[in-house]
């Protein structure tokens, strides 16, 4: 076509469109804009007869059936006139217009044209409009836009993946630049249109547009057009997933990306592994997503797919080729996240453990794990739940290593690895221990099965049962997994037979639990005897007195008397027999020296119980050796934990009051108080008999207590409070040979430190509390930056037990300068503590003074 | 539930001294006011139970402890553990000697008694041969059929206790028998056929007893575990339940004819009393200084326990409730 024609035919529209827009403006009947409206159509609807005939007509309709013309119309005025028609037309307008009529013309227009130019057109009108008819018919335009699809539509155009070339819409003559502006520009529409539309229509949003919908339609038509994509590849046609990688891109960023995933990774795992084509497809999709996204992009993806092997196939080999993929994977989800799922660290570390190119980046990863994972400071200062999770890449990465890696770093990784086996098993936290125990068993078992076997004991749970699993290679379970994903569909639809099915046992149940009532009947008339002299047959009669215990607990040759004389113990202890006093000492050093020689069971909870009974009935004695004992040489840590707990025990116990009548009621017989009542019953005196037709008569209006008031009892803690307390805290800083308290025995500050706090709760409505209080915040003061997380969450705790025990009144008054300074010490650790635990308890005694003191402060006035 | 407040424990009506060495066994003939009791000496004693005196003595095996009496018609058998089982027959002259068995003097395991009818009198003992169970006609007395656990993989041992399976007074068509390795069979002595077996304790079965009409069954063995099983309809043993004992170690079991309470003898010198329907223990018996070896329940519910301790102690407990 000469370029004169064409001048021509561009002449010729244009003007048709300009009398077209004038018609509608100055029209008078709808009838008029509907004859418009209906020539405005022919550009679009028919399918051009041939584009051989130029032959210009004046006559529009068949202008409107004129390719070029066509092509010229949508080029240059399609958007234009789209706008047009969205704003000047007006409710006056369409309520003429027959209903047919406004679909066909109205909205035909929109959904029938060009589907980018249509959407964008209307995104641009939705934003700019206001409330109104305008805006609502805008709304269902789009709305129908994006039911029929026409997204998928967009996709495929501005990829160039449709077969026919007349409607492959790019602009050859467009930049590169203006190109991506524009592709920038639609795929930031697309993502933000629920946000659009929410923020226009706000209660009467369509459904299609709530995010959660919305999403599954945009997956669904990515997903189709990925599909198409494929078929583009497999017939070798040329095409560029670019816009589509834009998109999709944009759509994560926007918080999009796990739904996305979630509709996505499924159906195109199951497909990728069966077609390379579309495996490569996949792979360039993700790949040519933008640096700034693809994070958002890769996260969710890796914690949806179902196996390492399918990771492979999405990202083929792009880890060794992009930088920041390669940063994703290999560092930034591994050492700075932590997810509670595995399918995370399993799916990275296998897609870099399963091929020879990535074996590298896996045997670099790996290293820099032991590193991290062994690193005495970074477990000092990582959280517990992310140093599980790299312990859990670790044994993941076990399975991994392939036998020539294996002999290569075979030295270098297992020094690394014992050396962070030494500094966990240093670690005053058990789980932390037991993390290294597993690692170290599970490594060297794997790595040098010729050598010298490890083997811990220890405690097995959930977590171990978890790290153990993992020791094994992920396996496949894609056509399992969708198998069992339809069983749970088909549960769901089962309910209501169970239910019915449950009303059936019901029944069933009611008639056999009649069954055993009958039983019941027949069974009770049988009286059972007094059976309390079935007791354990042993060879060596009970000790009835203390010191023939004591005698037994010394000669312990006989496990059998060692045993009838620990059971008996404590309660020949508590029966508090004469002579106790003298003893007391004595006998809490020798259950101190006892030790666990015969493996009796139960013998440690008798030991302290025996050792808390003493320490109760004879708190200076016991309490003040105890404490002593504490700081002095040759006793071991279990020892001296003992020592600890006896105290945290017998003094929580020293503060519980005791019921004076209850010790009496053991005693006292029941028939007695039966006998006097029997006595009223039998002859009521005639003042009783008057007094009570008086109470009946009389009204009261206030009756003062239905409950007696509590008895009140001596505590029995007050007088004996510190010896429990200050000589604790007495030596601490001093060195010994068996005892550093400030340097190794850092399980053994924890537990001290912890025990005053048991015993300053202990003191709660003591006397003496205000001061005690100041003592321990003071000491808890000279601890407080220690580095070892339990001493801390120890200090934390006692730190909360002053705060319970010390009045209100008196931590904002006398200890306001000590109180002030914890406090900005609590706040300084949920600022800045890495351990999770230490940060909540933090937080619990910051909540526990601000109660305190606001109580107080609220209930100042009535004392003022 | 009826009143909480427990009754004091129990304390035996009366104590029958005189047998002089350990009772190993004792019965309640039917219909007559006696008890029989054997002792260590291979001597039988008849109690008069309203004298409370030795009518007679009976010196049936000499010097070899008695395992197991019988009582069968006008015939009085006697297992001694010098490998006999002697048939003895009233006279005006006393008891004497009609016949004699050969049986196992190896094992500890009583004889039963499989006929209640004259029909047939049939009675097994077990055999010389391990893990064998002898049944012989009592009026031929020759040995009719033998019953052979042939072991599978692991042997059985020795057979340990027998006890019907049968309706009272009818014709016993089917056994149990417990072994050495803990294990309980049931066994058709019509055709010699195992029914079916279980292992019930890890440990040799010490004692056990079946009652019919209740379908339940209970077994001791050396641990403190008491084991409750059922036959089911197609003769499988299967444990209900278990009962822990305070001490372990039980000598017999003996379950009440009317189903209501059952007897266990335990190695720590007590007798425990339990509820049957519900497994409920319900007293101590608690009096001999040695080991309880055999229980004995007479037709009026008096209950008498043999004891190492040479004494034999009569009990009148739950007795009322018919």
């Amino acid at each position: 076509m000469s370029e004169l024609v064409k001048y021509q035919l561009e002449t010729e529209v244009k003007l048709y469109v300009k009398n077209a827009e004038y018609a509608i403006l100055n029209s008078k009947s709808p009838a008029d804009v509907t004859e418009v409206l209906k020539g405005i159509h022919g550009f679009l609807s028919t399918p051009p007869l041939s584009s051989s005939t130029t032959k210009l007509d004046s006559d529009a309709h068949i202008l409107s059936q004129n390719a070029d013309a066509q092509a010229i119309f949508l080029k240059f005025h399609y958007a234009r006139f789209g706008d047009f028609l969205l704003k000047r037309l007006s409710v006056d307008h369409l309520k003429e217009m027959s209903r047919d009529d406004v679909l066909l013309y109205i909205d035909g227009y929109f959904i029938n044209g060009n589907a980018t130019v249509a959407f964008q057109s209307l995104c641009q009108i939705v934003s700019d409009l206001g409330y109104g008819f305008n805006l609502n018919k805008c709304s269902s335009i789009l709305e129908e836009l994006l039911q029929r699809h026409r997204l998928y539509n967009i996709i495929v155009e501005e990829c160039g993946l449709c077969l026919d070339p007349d409607v492959h819409h790019i602009d050859k003559t467009l930049g590169k630049h203006e190109q991506s502006a524009i592709w920038d520009e639609l795929a930031s529409k697309i993502s933000s249109l629920p946000d659009v539309m929410v923020k226009k229509l706000k209660n009467q949003t369509s459904d299609i547009f709530i995010p959660k919908n919305y999403v599954s339609l945009v997956a669904s038509d990515i997903y189709l057009a990925l599909r198409e994509a494929r078929t583009c590849i497999q017939q070798s046609r040329d095409c560029s997933l670019e816009f589509l990688s834009r998109l999709f891109g944009k759509l994560c960023l926007s918080g999009y990306a796990a739904a996305l995933w979630g509709h996505l990774a499924r159906p195109l795992s199951e497909e990728v592994r069966e077609d390379s084509a579309m495996s490569l497809v996949c792979e360039t999709f993700i790949m040519g997503v933008s640096d700034r996204c693809i994070e958002s992009v890769l996260t969710p993806l890796m914690t949806l797919l179902p196996w390492y092997g399918v990771v492979s196939h999405f990202l083929g080999d792009s880890v060794t080729k992009k930088q920041k993929v390669q940063y994703l994977l290999c560092t930034k989800l591994v050492f700075h996240r932590y997810y509670k799922d595995v399918l995370v660290l399993q799916n990275i570390i296998g897609y870099l453990g399963s091929s020879q190119i990535r074996q590298h980046l896996f045997i670099k990863l790996l290293y820099e794990l032991v590193q991290v994972w062994g690193d005495k400071s970074s477990l000092r200062h990582m959280s517990r739940e992310q140093h599980f999770y790299i312990t859990q890449a670790l044994i993941i990465s076990i399975a991994f290593i392939t036998e020539q890696q294996k002999e290569e770093n075979r030295q270098e990784l297992l020094h690394q690895l014992m050396q962070g086996v030494q500094s966990h098993i240093d670690s005053t936290d058990h789980k932390i221990r037991r993390l290294g125990m597993i690692v170290a068993e599970n490594f060297t078992a794997h790595l040098d099965p010729d050598g010298p076997v490890l083997k811990f004991e220890y405690e097995k749970d959930e977590e171990t049962a978890l790290l153990e699993k993992l020791l094994k290679k992920p396996e496949d379970h894609g056509i399992e997994k969708l198998d069992s994903d339809l069983n749970i569909l088909k549960l769901e639809s089962e309910p209501l037979i169970k239910a019915s099915g449950s009303e059936a046992s019901g029944v069933q149940q009611g008639t056999s639990r009649v069954q055993p009532d009958l039983d019941l009947d027949s069974d009770d008339d049988l009286v059972p005897y007094d059976m309390s002299d079935d007791v354990k047959v042993t060879k060596v009669k009970q000790p009835k007195y203390i010191r023939d215990c004591m005698e037994g607990l010394i000669i312990s040759d006989d496990p059998e008397r060692v045993e009838v004389c620990l059971a008996v113990a404590e309660t020949l202890i508590r029966s508090n027999p004469d002579g106790l006093q003298e003893i007391s000492v004595e006998f809490t050093k020798i259950l101190l020296h006892l030790s666990d020689s015969l493996s009796l069971p139960g013998f440690a909870a008798a030991r302290l119980k025996a050792m808390v009974a003493l320490c109760v009935l004879h708190p200076t004695q016991v309490a003040d050796y105890l404490t002593n004992e504490f700081y002095d040489r040759n006793y071991n840590i279990r020892q001296r934990l003992d020592m600890l707990e006896v105290l945290a025990s017998a003094a929580q116990e020293l503060s519980q009051p005791v019921d004076p009548q209850k010790g009496s009621t053991d005693v006292a017989p029941k028939s007695k108080i039966q006998e006097l009542k029997g006595h009223q019953d039998g002859s009521e005196t005639w003042q009783q008999i008057v007094q009570k037709r008086i109470d009946s008569k009389t009204r009261r209006f206030a009756k003062g207590r239905t409950k007696p008031e509590p008895t009140p009892v001596p505590n029995r803690f007050a007088p004996v409070a510190g010896y429990f307390f200050y000589p604790l805290m007495k030596n601490f800083d001093r060195k010994e040979n068996a005892l550093d308290l400030l340097g190794e025995d850092v399980l053994l500050l924890g537990r001290l430190v912890y025990t005053l706090g048991m015993v300053m709760y202990a003191a709660i409505n003591i006397p003496n509390v205000r001061h005690m209080g100041s003592a321990l915040l003071e000491f808890i003061w000279v601890l407080r930056f220690h580095k070892d997380s339990g001493v801390r969450q120890a200090l934390l705790f006692a730190v909360a037990m002053v705060f319970l025990a010390v009045p209100a009144h008196y931590l904002i008054t006398d200890l306001q300068e000590e109180v002030g300074e914890t406090k900005i010490w609590l706040e300084d650790i949920i600022d800045k503590d890495p351990n999770t635990h230490c940060k909540t308890s933090a937080m619990q005694s910051l909540v526990v003074l601000e109660n305190s003191i606001k109580q107080e402060l609220e209930r100042g006035p009535e004392f003022t | 539930m009826a009143t909480e407040s427990r009754n004091a424990p129990p304390n035996p009506r009366c104590i029958l001294r005189g047998v002089g060495v350990p009772v190993t066994y004792l019965t309640f003939p039917h219909g007559s006011d006696h008890l029989y009791a054997a002792g260590e000496d291979g001597c039988i004693h008849l109690w008069d139970m309203k004298r409370r005196r030795i009518k007679f003595t009976l010196e049936s095996h000499k010097q070899s402890s008695i395992l197991w009496m019988g009582i069968k018609e006008e015939s009085l058998l006697t297992q001694g553990r010098d490998g006999t089982v002697k048939i003895w027959s009233f006279t005006e002259a006393g008891w004497h000697q009609t016949g004699c068995l050969k049986c196992g003097d190896l094992g500890f395991c009583r004889g039963t008694i499989l006929s209640a009818d004259d029909s047939s009198k049939w009675i097994g003992v077990s055999s010389d041969d391990y893990s064998q169970l002898d049944l012989y006609d009592l009026r031929t007395r020759k040995i009719i059929g033998c019953l052979k656990h042939s072991g599978g993989k692991n042997k059985v041992g020795m057979i340990m206790v027998l006890k019907c399976r049968q309706k009272q007074n009818e014709q016993a068509s089917e056994i149990l028998i417990g072994y050495e390795d803990g294990s309980i069979t049931l066994w058709d002595i019509r055709i010699y056929k195992l029914i079916s077996e279980a292992q019930v304790h890890t440990e040799s079965v010490m004692c056990m007893d079946y009652s019919y009409t209740a379908n339940k069954g209970i077994s001791g063995s050396t641990d403190n575990k008491l084991c409750i099983w059922t036959v089911k309809e197609e003769g499988k043993i299967s444990v209900t339940e278990t009962i822990q004992v305070t001490n372990s170690g039980f000598n017999d079991i003996l379950i009440r004819t009317d189903d209501k309470v059952f007897g266990v003898a335990g190695w720590d010198k007590q007798v425990r009393l339990f509820s049957l329907k519900k497994n409920r223990p319900l007293a101590l018996l608690s009096y001999h200084r040695e080991n309880v070896q055999c229980l004995a329940y007479a037709e009026d519910n008096t209950f008498a326990c043999g004891s190492r301790d040479s004494l034999i102690s009569i009990w009148d407990i739950y007795k009322e409730n018919k």
